[in-house]
């Protein structure tokens, strides 16, 4: 679904991704391991066009997605959560919603019911200025949007960021099931490494702008192995 | 849940009751304010229809950058534009349309020159502070522009006889040119333009404009040109101010370069900062009410004006920063009880 070779980017100086190459697939979720600025974040912000790439490639289906904009990118299938949420706190929360429908592009955008069936929580906020929303809504509210466009890959970045546990339990478990019924590809960045491992098919760690390492998430329980590649 | 839920619901209701009370508070206001001049005397009606160009002219502005969040002084060089545009094409066009081509090339004008400048500035990624200086050269430019090319422009005398508005179809035709017409033509120019904006931004163009002054990045990964948004609201603030440059040179029937000027693109600036950015309705109002004290103030001294609007616009910055009109409505959410409102505590 997602395939991503050799990608180089940065900002101003010096390449923050000096070569990455990952894939996922169809129903997999991904989760990317890493200590604090190895190009975690940098690498999502790349794969939407938010952050210009120099060399390598992006492609969703085969179709390459390099030199194309922000918006088009949206609108093929790629959708992303970015840290701190991005939903727009001076809108409803309905209205997040439905300024979520253009990334639908040619597909039919998810109804506003059908985007906040997983979280029932949110039915009765819908008429509420999303800033005035717990930190928990807040995360089901960009998991939400992101949903409305009816993406083909999902980026999520620290979904466990500032929400309390109970509520990282429920993304987890959301998570793996959207993978599971809507094959979803989706790539998630997480310091929380209990949700990662509880949600993700396949670990891989990302150390100096590459990726150095790949496996299950039932070899990152080794403490050794997380010693090695995460120095915890 | 059940009880939640049906507080949520009542609250949804006041919301929209709320919303619609102060809908029809806004359009008593502003009838009031576009009714009361009719029964004054011609010279002061004059001084009234003036007010309601420059409030066209802040209400431009206050779409571009209250409700897309960039902060123009590029408005009087598009003012200018619809304005010289009036005074030059006007007395060349037989009949009565010579306001109506003035206007037109003018605002054809404003939207190209608009339009190429805010293309490269706007896809080039220039945003902010950066953009505002390039707009604040514009009108620098427009101002020599309209001094140096004296052959057409008349320099610094300006031009006299650009022709009032009017519309001529085969024998039919109609003029205004006597005050309550001309302050009527500007009154109903001035309600449609601040009606359709209020209409457009409530809908999907306004919540595509909220979420890209609330981060562009993030309205980009939405699926959103927002170049293209921004450039399409640029241009047709552009336009807007075009219209009411063309207007005061129809009303006036003269234009002068100092219409121009950076001073023109300040008041705008005062204007909405003093009605509430992005409020659309409080930006006409202070202008009303602006020029209204300004009329006052130097009936009796000249120099007393300006000392008096710099020293109120300092206390305006600490005292009540986001405007007037957000001032009104705090003010009254304070004073009168929630549940009067009926809100639920």
């Amino acid at each position: 679904m997602l395939s991503v070779d050799n990608l180089v980017a940065s900002y101003n100086a010096g390449p923050v991704l000096q070569g990455v190459s990952l894939s996922v697939q169809a129903g997999e979720v991904v989760a990317l391991l890493g200590r604090n600025g190895v190009g975690k974040s940098t690498l999502l912000r790349t794969l939407v066009g938010l952050v210009p790439s120099w060399n390598g490639s992006i492609r969703i289906d085969g179709t390459p997605l390099a030199p194309i904009a922000t918006h088009d990118i949206a609108r093929m299938g790629m959708a992303l959560v970015p840290q701190g949420r991005g939903i727009i706190g001076k809108l409803s929360v309905a209205d997040n919603l439905r300024a979520a429908m253009r990334a639908a592009g040619s597909r039919p955008a998810l109804s506003i019911d059908q985007a906040i069936a997983p979280f029932p929580a949110l039915r009765e906020k819908l008429p509420a200025m999303a800033g005035t929303l717990s930190g928990g809504q807040q995360q089901q509210l960009a998991i939400a949007r992101a949903m409305v466009g009816r993406p083909k890959v999902l980026l999520l970045d620290e979904p466990s960021e500032g929400v309390q546990p109970n509520i990282v339990q429920q993304i987890g478990q959301l998570v793996r099931k959207l993978a599971d019924e809507s094959g979803l590809a989706i790539l998630i960045v997480e310091q929380n490494l209990e949700l990662a491992l509880a949600t993700a098919n396949r670990c891989i760690v990302m150390a100096k702008g590459r990726i150095v390492h790949s496996g299950p998430p039932d070899e990152f329980r080794n403490e050794a192995v997380l010693r090695r590649h995460l120095a915890l | 849940m059940t009880l939640q839920a049906s507080s949520s619901s009542v609250k949804a209701t006041t919301q929209n009751k709320g919303g619609l009370a102060s809908i029809s508070l806004s359009a008593g206001l502003m009838a009031a304010v576009l009714a009361y001049p009719l029964l004054l005397s011609s010279y002061q009606m004059d001084v009234a229809r003036d007010a309601l160009i420059f409030a066209l002219l802040a209400l431009s502005l206050d779409f571009l950058w209250g409700k897309a969040g960039v902060l123009s002084f590029g408005q009087a060089a598009f003012f200018g534009m619809g304005a010289y545009a009036v005074a030059i094409v006007g007395p060349m066009v037989p009949n009565d349309n010579g306001a109506l081509a003035g206007m037109v090339t003018g605002i054809g004008l404003a939207v190209l020159v608009s339009g190429i400048v805010g293309y490269f500035l706007i896809y080039g990624g220039v945003r902010g502070a950066y953009l505002t200086i390039v707009t604040l050269a514009l009108t620098l430019i427009a101002r020599n522009v309209a001094t140096s090319w004296a052959s057409v422009t008349g320099g610094e005398a300006g031009l006299i006889g650009a022709p009032p508005p009017g519309l001529s179809i085969g024998g039919w035709s109609v003029t205004a040119s006597d005050s309550v017409s001309l302050y009527l033509v500007v009154a109903i120019v001035l309600s449609v333009t601040l009606t359709a904006l209020w209409a457009a931004s409530r809908g999907r163009l306004g919540r595509v404009l909220t979420a890209i002054q609330d981060d562009e990045a993030k309205a980009r990964a939405l699926g959103y040109d927002t170049s293209g948004y921004l450039l399409a609201v640029f241009v047709l603030s552009s336009g807007l101010a075009a219209i009411a440059g063309g207007l005061y040179a129809s009303a006036a029937g003269y234009v002068a370069p100092d219409l121009v000027g950076l001073l023109l693109s300040t008041q705008a600036i005062v204007h909405v900062a003093f009605g509430g950015r992005g409020t659309l309705i409080g930006p006409v109002l202070a202008t009303v009410l602006v020029i209204h004290v300004q009329q006052e103030v130097s009936s009796f001294s000249y120099a007393l004006w300006p000392l008096l609007l710099g020293a109120f616009f300092i206390a305006m910055v600490f005292l009540f920063p986001k405007g007037l009109l957000p001032l009104i409505s705090d003010l009254v959410h304070r004073l009168v009880p929630r549940r009067d409102r009926g809100g639920t505590a």
